[in-house]
């Protein structure tokens, strides 16, 4: 038992901490070995974390579990030193936004909210007047009367986010809370996850897109087939993006005659193939120089161009490269401290 | 207790903010009137007895209407995820939806009331056996609704549910009209467990405790299986 953690089942700091958690259905595995502790803003740290993956790469597991919706297959979780697993007093103290677009239509969101409010344990005068204020605070005053069933989609996630927050817990759990959201209910979210973080709340949102963890947060989870591939700051990762090989795929008139002067000119150009016959595809390890290296070429050899395109230019080509290479820390910055049950050392 | 009511008190309202309540209560109080009034003159006399005997029927397929969707429909769009995230346990969702269902069969029962009534006003009614009627019904309900309850947390899919409570339901009571066909040991032992038998004798004006026991114990056996099996979705 850690320092923080308590013996009454209530919730101590505002912190999650797994030792070797794996979750398993069945054959299918979902999440494997992951040791992590995250905590509330302090000197070094924000308090948000963004927990970057592709689909089905096992975020949503991990904020099940650590909603205490799931139980784990394999080690532990505990939330403020308590496992949050079918326990109410813990669950009072956690926050929960799920992707799923799972609303009760025939409310509205006054009534939806005050309902959850209700539910988290406050009085019903306070759980409507906390309703009321919370759908305020995401931009929902107008409309909090409204059957849920007739707002758009950033509405419905600002709802979500609203009841998330209602009883104002000290663990904050986001599931994608992005996802399908206008350019003002974006703004709204962001600055309210950032205030919550500022009051001392711990904060973790799931997503697959990079920027969006940029725009919240300097720390970073990546994970990747249910395993924790990389932690750290967010320029750790994009340096990490920079320095995975890329590829360049280009479809030509005459693709060997390219791919021989830009094999005799181009030093950071580390391999070569041909997919077709007019197609060719670069690996290179610097991609601005070797796109107008490319271009160069096809004007002044007055090549027939087709098509320029990167097969891996996403995360997810980034994540297969961590897994490949074994590598589970991002950089000496991070300040979500890996467990010693980690099984591979940290990239540096 | 507080979250109990409030899951019950926004499935109560749920019935009412869709058409749900309107159309079941619509159906049942139409078809018992029908088939009830269809046969009163002939008999001839002032009693209740053939209401409670329809409504009997028109209840074991009416019931699995209201409670298919009561954990089907909130597994199937999601929302149940968010109920098992809050501090609630999973035996206040449960006790919780069961009230939810069970305010709205009493204010049907009591809609029925328009009958026995009418009767009052055509001839000497005796409200002994009404009243006695009324808790047949009342405990029959909870039984039927806890079955219900019971086959919609196996499914996120509501006409399965459905068709497993229509299956239990129409089994308790079908169940008495082939005992002359079981051996006599079996045949005791299934007439007991068969609905008809305890209810009978109360809508004849007795309430005997074996019987109000025999429905409290199918709706609590019931709801621990519903209970159980909502459970069961953490423990994947």
């Amino acid at each position: 038992m850690s320092a923080a953690e308590t013996t009454e089942g209530t919730l101590g700091d505002a912190t999650i901490r797994t030792v070797r958690l794996s979750k398993w259905y069945g054959k299918v595995t979902a999440l494997q070995d992951v040791s992590l502790h995250l905590h509330a803003s302090g000197p070094n740290t924000s308090g948000i974390w963004g927990l970057l993956g592709p689909n089905g790469s096992g975020k949503s597991t991990f904020l099940g579990l650590a909603a205490g919706q799931l139980r784990p297959s394999l080690g532990s979780i505990r939330v403020g030193g308590v496992s949050p697993f079918a326990n109410p007093n813990v669950l009072a103290h956690i926050g929960l936004c799920p992707e799923a677009d799972a609303l009760y239509d025939d409310l509205s969101g006054l009534e939806f909210v005050s309902a959850m409010a209700r539910l988290s344990g406050c009085r019903r005068q306070e759980s409507r007047d906390r309703a009321a204020a919370a759908l305020e605070r995401f931009g929902l005053k107008n409309e909090m009367h409204r059957p849920i069933g007739g707002y758009s989609r950033g509405m419905r996630q600002r709802t979500k986010l609203a009841q998330a927050t209602v009883h104002e817990p000290r663990v904050l759990l986001l599931d994608e809370p992005l996802t399908g959201t206008d350019p003002k209910s974006r703004s709204v979210i962001l600055d309210q996850i950032r205030e919550r973080a500022a009051q001392g709340c711990l904060v973790v949102f799931s997503t697959h897109v990079l920027h969006e963890v940029e725009a919240l947060t300097e720390q970073v989870l990546l994970i990747a087939r249910g395993q924790l591939v990389a932690h750290g700051h967010v320029h750790e990762i994009r340096d990490l993006l920079e320095e995975h090989p890329h590829h360049i795929r280009v479809v030509c008139s005459d693709s060997r005659r390219l791919a021989a002067r830009l094999a005799s000119e181009e030093q950071e150009i580390v391999g070569i193939r041909f997919p077709s016959e007019s197609c060719v595809e670069f690996e290179t390890t610097a991609p601005e120089a070797t796109y107008a290296a490319i271009t160069k070429a096809l004007v002044q050899d007055e090549h027939r161009l087709e098509s320029i395109t990167s097969p891996d230019a996403t995360l997810e080509a980034l994540f297969h490269y961590l897994v490949a290479r074994g590598t589970h820390g991002a950089g000496t910055g991070a300040d979500a401290e890996v467990g010693q049950h980690s099984p591979s050392p940290s990239l540096r | 207790m507080q979250n109990t009511l409030t899951i019950a008190g926004r499935q109560f309202r749920s019935f009412f903010n869709g058409a749900t309540a309107y159309i079941v209560m619509a159906i049942v109080l139409m078809v018992l009137g029908f088939f009830f009034w269809q046969t009163f003159f002939l008999f001839g006399r002032a009693t209740a007895r053939e209401m409670f005997t329809w409504l009997f029927r028109i209840l074991v397929f009416a019931v699995p209407a209201l409670t298919m969707g009561l954990i089907a429909e909130e597994k199937r769009t999601g929302t149940i995820e968010l109920l098992i995230t809050m501090p609630v346990t999973d035996a206040q969702v449960i006790l919780g939806k069961f009230l939810g269902v069970a305010g709205l069969y009493g204010i049907m029962l009591l809609l029925t009331l328009a009958y026995p009534m009418s009767i009052s006003t055509l001839g000497n009614l005796d409200w002994g056996p009404v009243w006695t009627g009324y808790v047949a019904l009342a405990l029959q309900g909870a039984a039927m609704v806890a079955i219900g309850l019971m086959a919609s947390s196996f499914t996120d899919n509501q006409l399965v549910a459905l068709f497993i409570a229509l299956t239990i339901n129409l089994f308790f009571w079908m169940i008495s009209l082939f005992l002359p066909l079981l051996p006599s040991e079996l045949a005791s032992i299934f007439e007991w467990i068969s609905f008809n038998y305890h209810f009978d004798s109360m809508t004849r004006g007795v309430v005997d405790l074996r019987d109000v026991l025999y429905f409290l114990s199918v709706a609590a056996i019931a709801l621990m299986v519903a209970f159980r099996s909502l459970e069961s979705r953490r423990w994947r």
